[in-house]
């Protein structure tokens, strides 16, 4: 039995074996332990939940206001992204609006904060001088950054392109860095402490500074942030724990999440996330976000100055006139614009008699009744002169009965002391003489004297929080033009009305733009009021015609009142040019009767021009109305039976005024065209350079000469730099230099305005020892001259080699080069220094003509007041023909 | 009648009985033995582009297939990969640790491993990679939901039924997902993890060297070593090298031996697409801006 069992063992061996064999060959006999790997447990993850609120509660102090929320800069945000700030700012009586552009200056002048939010576009210099600006003042910044706000922009290379990033610290460093600010161009993380992700940094108790934003917070939440690198005028409003970082350095330390300027003006914060739910709600966020609201509208303290018009008023606001005015339904209308205006900024204007406390104050007036604003104008160091004064109707009665009154005590007096008082009389009389004789309307200012003709005063008075706006002008059309840069400047978004003004803080003195603006004494405002006949100003050369009315024979009704102001009488065969203005109707009285005539007026392209004419009694005769804008309305054939007061009356049908041109002629007489070209002279008296001599104009003489036409001054120590849009309108331009010498000569911005002004064909004049043109040329003492040796008509009424002693020895230009080059284009020599003198023959006066630009030139190289009177007048003479003025 | 001669046997009884007894059985034990023993491998899976749907199935179905065939000892994961979607990732995490249970299973990493990818990574035996190997990117990324709103004409029985959540909720959901992540690496890598866990939440990529100082690699070797050590964990001695991708996906045969896997698409790798709709991610996303 055992062979078998035996061969069956050797054939299960065998039949094994290989198999025994493959796996020892590939398998080892020992294994290494291996770790068996831990369950996946879902319990040991942890979960992280949304934290919870603080049961803080919000009081808001409510208030007024506005607070200007920047859109201009390509900001990377939304409205609803602020929801929660905008929210409280609501409640505490404050409305945000947007600035998308235009005058940033102009825009924050109505507002109590600015607010900036992750600009992604620069502001410019401009902008940034003006929030400056704003902050000195009071007002309040908010900058708000964020790192997840950014644009991404492709910029192509030569062969390729570089991807360029936007971001937001850039722009708002612009602004910060004014007030010791820095945004940093990182994102701050923390992995160990954390809410909820290592980009949302909790800031706990005791990382706060102690200041009202913070007052009261003991964890707030950024949801991404900023750093902030403060200088040493400003502060941490709150800094991160030691484990958050910044992505820039990839370092922990102090990192500042939000700052405050050292006024408290200014406050930047590196997130904006927190400022929208569900972020604004957790932890102490809430309250963060009301004290920055209450930071943003707790602006008390802020400085305004005049160009904030009208948005520095915070009470009712009384307008007064200054003075007793005689306020035409043009003065209503002007109150109605005010109020009007003042209502679309928020405000409310009413008409009142005095000053009240607790309310702001709207002055306007004329500056020869500026009583009622006195103190102000003391305050602001201002004093209006006018020599001698200026009397209203009611206040020439009162002189003349105090006059009279006056020379009867004075009669008793000298009497009683007639040798004591002998020598102060005469010294009184001299200096009365000399007042008398010296016509003085100034306002002198801290800006320096300025001439109250052309002139408006626009003055902010403080008292507490009583403001006053005082605004005073020499004409009742002045007051106009100053109110209205007034009204331009209340549209929150307006354009700076005030630019072309002297401009302090609390003061501008503005052109008014009015060519010889006469210093009226009394304002008197235009319109359908009734006002009689004493009470309108005689010196203003302008009635209203106030007559009884007579019943007409023909049946017409007689009127009430003509309504017109009066220009004066024309005659038969005259031509008048006229503006109407706003609401104004021209009156000419015609008394060359009898005679059949024809009327004709040519009204400007605005003006739809309606013609009338009324007897003595005023009743119509007829009217003509035919066209409605530019055309020539005509009245045939009108007969006058007898030389009565005709009046014709000049009107604008739709009352908005306009030039006109009016002609009375005999029937049967062809009308003549009037002269479109009127001569409208412009003297530039350029007495603001360096006296060679005493320091001597031409002004008087050249005002005498050329007082046959309507004639412009400007003298540039008083009124300032000559500019294109003041010489418009002109034909012609004298320009004295006396004995001045410009100290930026040829290229000075007079010399500059003078050359656009030549090169569009104005005639010119030139006197003076050293113009501009010639500035730096050799000059010698001129005190005689010859007349050169020329038929020329400017020297008719001279004789050739005649010799003319000067009134005083005074320096004189040299400019030999200068005039030889005037003769070459065709000019002439008119006057030369004598033989024997310094300049020995050469020209002292020459004039030629541009024939491509039609333009004459004559030149006189010294102060022409100093030619004695005859020969000076004789040359004028001629030089006024010669150019063609007459 | 009784015969005592030995030389009763005759030789071709002998030889007979030879043949039956020796030959036979050991024919048969030859004929047997590669059936009975077969020589065992080592499957290799590769992961080489992010991970999705698709490429997590074709992972799956490979991992299945090793556990399934007695013949696979070992699986060798080769990861070219930014990771990807966060549910895959983690099924592909999960499915590496049950394999881990019935044999070993080494993770090599070639040029990236990195966020779901190295989560993956993170469950098996051992991970190498290559000294500039990318490795690490431990977080999540997700994209946030829209701002919610109501319509007339669609009715929901709750706030966010419309949306799936809130955009807070999300944020939290992000940070739960991470911890899950750091956790999942403590489990995997145990006490040879170096690295602060707050570090490690940085999401940085590594290169191998960095790698292995802070733990997250168990070596800088090749893939043929990072093999040979699989081996060696399973007790091999002698031992193919197997795709199991063509086992799994091709028609057998060909595929065993002429099979080359697909090139990697490098530019996919570090620039995947940024067009994902909102939920969570375990992909380190190298966008433009980053760079």
């Amino acid at each position: 039995m055992r062979r078998p069992i035996l061969l069956l063992l050797i054939f299960i061996l065998l039949l094994v074996t290989p198999s025994a064999w493959r796996y020892f060959q590939f398998y080892r006999l020992s294994q290494p332990d291996r770790e068996m790997p831990t369950a996946y447990d879902p319990l040991a993850v942890q979960l992280v939940a949304t934290p919870a609120s603080s049961d803080y509660v919000d009081e808001p102090q409510v208030g007024d206001g506005l607070i200007l929320l920047d859109f201009a800069h390509n900001n990377d945000f939304t409205l609803e992204e602020i929801g929660s700030l905008d929210g409280r700012l609501a409640q505490r009586g404050f409305e945000i609006v947007p600035f998308t552009g235009g005058d940033l200056q102009t825009a924050l002048r109505s507002v109590n904060a600015f607010v900036v939010i992750t600009p992604i576009s620069s502001f410019s210099q401009s902008e940034i001088l003006a929030i400056s600006d704003f902050v000195d003042r009071g007002g309040k910044l908010l900058m708000v950054g964020d790192p997840t706000r950014f644009e991404v922009f492709f910029e192509e290379t030569e062969f390729s392109f570089e991807i360029v990033f936007q971001r937001d610290e850039l722009p708002l460093n612009s602004i910060a860095n004014e007030f010791d600010i820095i945004f940093n161009g990182d994102y701050l993380y923390n992995t160990i402490e954390n809410e909820g992700n290592f980009r949302n940094i909790i800031v706990n108790e005791g990382s706060f500074e102690d200041t009202a934003v913070t007052d009261g917070l003991e964890q707030v939440v950024l949801y991404g942030a900023h750093s902030l690198e403060v200088g040493p005028s400003a502060t941490s409003l709150f800094v991160g724990d030691e484990n958050t970082w910044s992505s820039d350095t990839d370092r922990p330390g102090e990192l500042t999440l939000a700052a405050i300027s050292g006024n408290e003006r200014v406050m930047a914060l590196g997130d904006i996330h927190f400022l929208n739910q569900p972020y604004a709600t957790v932890l102490d966020n809430g309250r963060f976000i009301s004290q920055i609201a209450d930071f943003l509208t707790n602006t008390q303290q802020r400085d305004f100055v005049l160009a904030d018009f009208p948005y520095f008023f915070t009470q009712d606001i009384h307008l007064i006139y200054t003075g007793s005015p005689e306020l035409g339904p043009d003065a209503f209308d002007e109150i109605i614009q005010l109020q009007d205006a003042f209502r679309q900024a928020g405000q409310t204007l009413s008409l009142a008699a005095e000053p009240t406390a607790n309310s702001d104050t709207l002055y306007l007036g004329l500056y020869n009744q500026a009583d009622a604003v006195a103190e102000l104008l003391a305050e602001a160091d201002l004093t209006i002169v006018i020599e001698p004064p200026l009397e209203t109707d009611d206040e020439a009665e009162e002189s003349e009965e105090e006059a009279e009154s006056e020379e009867e005590e004075e009669a008793e007096e000298e009497a009683a002391s007639e040798d004591d008082a002998a020598e102060d009389d005469a010294e009184d009389n001299a200096e009365d003489e000399e007042v008398e004789d010296e016509l003085t309307r100034l306002l002198e200012s801290t800006l320096g004297k300025v001439q109250l003709s052309g002139t408006s005063l626009i003055l902010l008075h403080e008292n507490g929080d009583d403001r006053s706006v005082v605004v005073l002008a020499a004409s009742a059309d002045g007051l106009e033009t100053a109110v209205n840069r007034l009204l331009n400047l209340i549209p929150a978004n307006s354009e700076d009305s005030l630019s072309d003004c002297l401009l302090q803080s609390h003061l501008a003195l503005c052109p008014t733009g009015l060519s010889n603006e006469a210093v009226e004494p009394e304002l008197l405002t235009g319109g359908t009021a009734e006002i009689d006949d004493e009470e309108t100003d005689e010196e203003d050369d302008e009635e209203i015609i106030d007559e009884e009315p007579p019943t007409d024979e023909d049946g017409e009704e007689p009127t009430d009142d003509l309504n017109a102001v009066l220009q004066g009488p024309i005659g038969l065969g005259e031509t008048v040019d006229g503006a109407l203005a706003d609401m104004e109707s021209h009156s000419y009285l015609f008394s060359d009767g009898p005679a059949t005539i024809d009327i004709s007026v040519n009204g400007d392209s605005e003006m739809d021009a309606v013609l009338e004419i009324y007897d003595p009694e005023n009743a119509l005769i007829d009217l003509a109305d035919s066209t409605f804008t530019e055309g020539t309305e005509e009245l045939l054939n009108v007969e006058i039976p007898d030389d009565g007061e005709y009046t014709i009356i000049v009107r604008d049908f739709f009352n908005d005024g306009g030039g006109y041109s009016l002609t009375v002629t005999s029937s049967g007489e062809e009308a003549v065209t009037p002269i479109e070209t009127e001569t409208k002279v412009f003297l530039f008296v350029d007495d603001d350079g360096n006296p060679l001599g005493d320091g001597i104009t031409s002004q008087a003489v050249l005002e005498e000469a050329f007082g046959a036409f309507e004639t412009t001054v400007w003298v540039s120590s008083t009124d300032g730099p000559l500019s294109l849009d003041v010489l418009e309108d002109h034909t012609f331009l004298v320009w004295d230099t006396g004995d001045y010498e410009d100290p930026d000569g040829f290229f000075g911005p007079d010399t500059e305005v003078i050359f656009e002004f030549l090169d569009e064909g104005g005639g010119l004049l030139l006197t003076g020892s050293m113009p501009g043109l010639f500035s730096g040329s050799p000059t010698a003492d001129l005190s005689e001259l010859a007349v050169s040796d020329t038929d020329d008509p400017l020297l008719a009424g001279f004789d050739g080699g005649e010799i003319f002693s000067l009134t005083a020895t005074v320096p004189a230009t040299l400019s030999e080069i200068f005039a030889e080059d005037f003769l070459e284009d065709e000019g002439v020599g008119l006057l030369e220094w004598p033989a024997g003198s310094e300049g020995d023959g050469s020209l002292i006066a020459f004039a030629g003509e541009d024939p491509t630009l039609d333009q004459k030139s004559m030149i006189i190289l010294f102060p022409i007041a100093l030619l004695p009177d005859e020969p000076r007048t004789t040359l004028l003479e001629n030089a006024i023909a010669w150019f063609g003025l007459n | 009648m009784q015969s005592n001669a030995p030389s009763e046997q005759s030789p071709l009884r002998f030889l007979l009985i030879l043949l039956f007894i020796i030959a036979f059985p050991l024919a048969l034990g030859i004929f047997f033995a590669p059936r009975l023993v077969p020589k065992p491998q080592i499957g290799i899976v590769r992961l080489s582009s992010e991970i999705a749907g698709f490429s997590a199935f074709e992972i799956n179905e490979q991992l299945q297939f090793a556990r399934e065939n007695d013949q696979i000892k070992a699986v060798v994961l080769v990861i070219n990969s930014p990771g990807g979607s966060a549910a895959y990732s983690e099924e592909l995490y999960l499915d590496v640790l049950n394999t881990r249970e019935e044999m070993p299973v080494v993770a090599t990493i070639d040029l990236l491993a990195a966020s779901g990818a190295y989560y993956m990574a993170a469950a098996a035996d051992k991970i190498y990679a290559k000294p500039t190997s990318g490795v690490g990117s431990v977080g999540v990324i997700a994209f946030l939901p829209g701002q919610v709103f109501i319509e007339e004409e669609v009715l929901t029985t709750g706030p966010y039924k419309s949306f799936g959540g809130t955009r807070d909720g999300t944020i939290r959901q992000i940070e739960t997902a991470k911890n899950a992540f750091l956790q999942a690496v403590i489990n995997g890598r145990g006490d040879k993890l170096e690295i602060p866990i707050e570090t490690l939440s940085r999401a940085e990529v590594y290169t191998g060297i960095q790698a292995l100082d802070f733990g997250l690699i168990d070596g800088l070797v090749s893939n043929d070593e990072a093999i040979e050590d699989a081996a060696e964990m399973a007790g091999l001695a002698q031992y193919d090298v197997v795709e199991l991708f063509p086992l799994v996906f091709d028609d057998g045969e060909t595929a065993v031996f002429d099979y080359t896997p697909p090139e990697i698409d490098v530019n996919a790798l570090w620039t995947p697409n940024t067009n994902y709709e909102p939920g969570l991610y375990y992909l380190y996303l190298d966008l433009p801006e980053n760079r």
